[in-house]
């Protein structure tokens, strides 16, 4: 197999795990943000 | 339909996500939200929705086909000079200038120049601001992307598939945009991500490519002169003040969950290039084999490649993914160009008492105006595309200067520096692009003007595209003049007292 298609399957898989990581966190927090609910604002 | 190869199931896919942004901006619609709420998401947003927004705002289809197009033409040279050279600037966004701009509690890009300079630089940046977010590029692509897959009439596509964009943006806010640009984001990035390898499988991988490309096809570097490549790469400067990206930093939960969201979303775009890149280089191995036609328009080669590898549905939600690319930046910059008329035009010319209530009828209003210059844009010029390299000239050479005096300078800083900065970083961008197209000659290769002149016995070349060159060190000569020669303003308040 051609380093491209090595670098091309990486690149794959860590643009749709990301994603899906991304999302799966999106979706933890959705909630609060869609309801403007500010219980644990994190000032640094 | 002409050349994707769409079917009913495609259509269905199609439905459903269009269907899905409109309920997303109605939800949050019926919550009747403030100003805040509105515009900025109620300062709430976390790392993985500023990742999803930064990411597929700041990546639209200039990127998904311009890279592809220059990927099949030039070969990876296209990673590595066009796209990758721009990181550094990206990661000093994210580590000098988002920890900043979160602290500091701004609303909106124009505000910093208000706060600092008064007034009238406040104005002028407004006014760069809405010229370089109105969304007639994105617009533009639409109306192609549509014909392309539809066959309809691109000003068609971009009113309907625009016009759902407007929607749920005047609906919503930015807190409707962020949701429907995370659901974009998955789909540009999930499609991108299953079509390139399939399409790697059908052609052959890139020893297919290697074998059908021409000389320095593999080039890193490729053959192009040194300074359009650092022009290219101060290109990436308009990051540092896309109005975009600043609102994203302005609604962030925390300075440390906006710096975060920045690197992450750095991974991504490294991972979506190459995947774009790949994607354009491949379908030139696809070309060679006779699987797609000999004469086929560069800039179409991403879509006609993927359009034939993929099974009947997956076309679909890539197509969806497609429409996503260029529907989370539309929604984006003309919510920002809205704002802009209403908190940065309105409140400070108009009536600089006006309620919560007021700012957000007069952005909804802002949001329209805005769309709607955007696809009179879209639709009036021919070149689109440099006309977008000029505005985004232009918004750089105007406030990088003064907005990087006001976050990071801690002298004297007059009413007079703000706006003869921005006045003299306008000029003389104009005044470059006029000069180059006065005295140079139209390059077809390049498709810009280049100037050729010999001085003392060596050959020298401006290009357009060298423009920030000369239009930064100007802007920032008017602001040492400004400082040199004006008054001192009102009293300023501080960075830190904000922080």
């Amino acid at each position: 197999m051609n380093g491209w298609d090595v670098f091309t399957w990486i690149s794959s898989a860590a643009l749709a795990g990301s994603a899906i990581v991304i999302f799966g966190y999106f979706l933890r927090d959705a909630g609060k943000i869609l309801n403007q609910e500010d219980d644990d604002r994190d000032e640094d | 339909m002409p050349e994707a190869g769409i079917a009913g199931l495609d259509l269905i896919v199609l439905g459903v996500y269009l269907l899905a942004m409109l309920g997303v901006g109605y939800y949050v619609y019926r919550r009747a939200p403030s100003f805040e709420e509105y515009l900025l998401a109620g300062r709430m947003m976390t790392t993985p929705i500023l990742v999803c927004t930064l990411a597929s705002t700041y990546y639209g289809l200039d990127i998904l086909f311009g890279t592809s197009e220059l990927a099949y033409n030039e070969g990876i040279v296209a990673f590595f000079a066009y796209s990758e050279l721009s990181l550094g600037i990206y990661l000093l966004a994210a580590f000098a200038l988002s920890t900043r701009l979160r602290r500091a509690k701004f609303t909106s890009l124009p505000e910093i120049l208000e706060r600092n300079y008064g007034r009238s630089a406040g104005v002028l940046g407004a006014l760069a601001s809405i010229i370089y977010s109105v969304p007639s590029a994105g617009l533009f692509a639409l109306g192609r992307i549509t014909h392309v897959v539809f066959g309809m009439e691109p000003w068609l596509g971009a009113l309907l598939l625009g016009g759902v964009a407007l929607a749920y943006t005047l609906l919503g806010g930015l807190l409707a945009v962020a949701v429907t640009d995370t659901i974009q984001f998955v789909l540009m990035c999930i499609t991108l991500a299953i079509a390139i390898p399939m399409l790697m499988g059908e052609v052959g991988g890139f020893d297919a490519v290697a074998a059908a490309a021409p000389v320095g096809y593999f080039a890193p570097l490729g053959d192009i002169p040194i300074w359009l490549m650092i022009a290219y790469t101060s290109a990436g400067l308009s990051i540092l003040v896309d109005p975009g990206f600043y609102q994203r930093v302005f609604a962030a939960k925390s300075a440390r969950q906006a710096r975060n969201a920045m690197l992450i979303s750095i991974f991504i775009w490294i991972a979506y290039d190459w995947l774009v890149t790949a994607g354009g280089m491949l379908a030139l191995a696809a070309v060679a084999d006779g699987r797609l036609p000999a004469d086929l328009h560069s800039n179409d080669a991403l879509l006609a490649a993927v359009s034939f590898a993929l099974p009947v549905g997956l076309t679909g939600v890539f197509l969806a993914g497609v429409l996503a690319t260029a529907m989370s930046t539309i929604d984006s910059y003309t919510l920002v160009a809205g704002a802009n008329i209403s908190y940065d035009l309105y409140r400070p010319l108009v009536k600089p008492d006006a309620d919560d209530e007021e700012l957000v009828r007069t952005t909804r209003i802002g949001v329209v105006v805005s769309w709607v210059l955007g696809y009179a844009i879209a639709f009036m010029f021919t070149k689109i595309l440099a006309l977008v390299v000029f505005m985004t000239t232009l918004l750089t050479s105007m406030v990088l200067v003064p907005i990087f005096a006001s976050l990071y300078w801690k002298g004297r800083k007059t009413p007079l520096a703000g706006v003869l900065s921005c006045s003299v970083g306008l000029v003389s961008v104009i005044a470059f692009y006029l000069g180059i197209q006065w005295l140079g000659t139209f390059d077809e290769v390049y498709g810009t003007y280049i100037w050729t002149f010999a001085f003392d016995g060596t050959t020298f070349s401006l290009w357009q595209e060298y423009a920030l060159f000369f239009s930064l060190p100007m802007s920032l000569i008017g602001f040492i003049l400004g400082n040199l020669l004006g008054a001192d303003g009102p009293p300023v308040e501080p960075m830190e007292a904000a922080e």
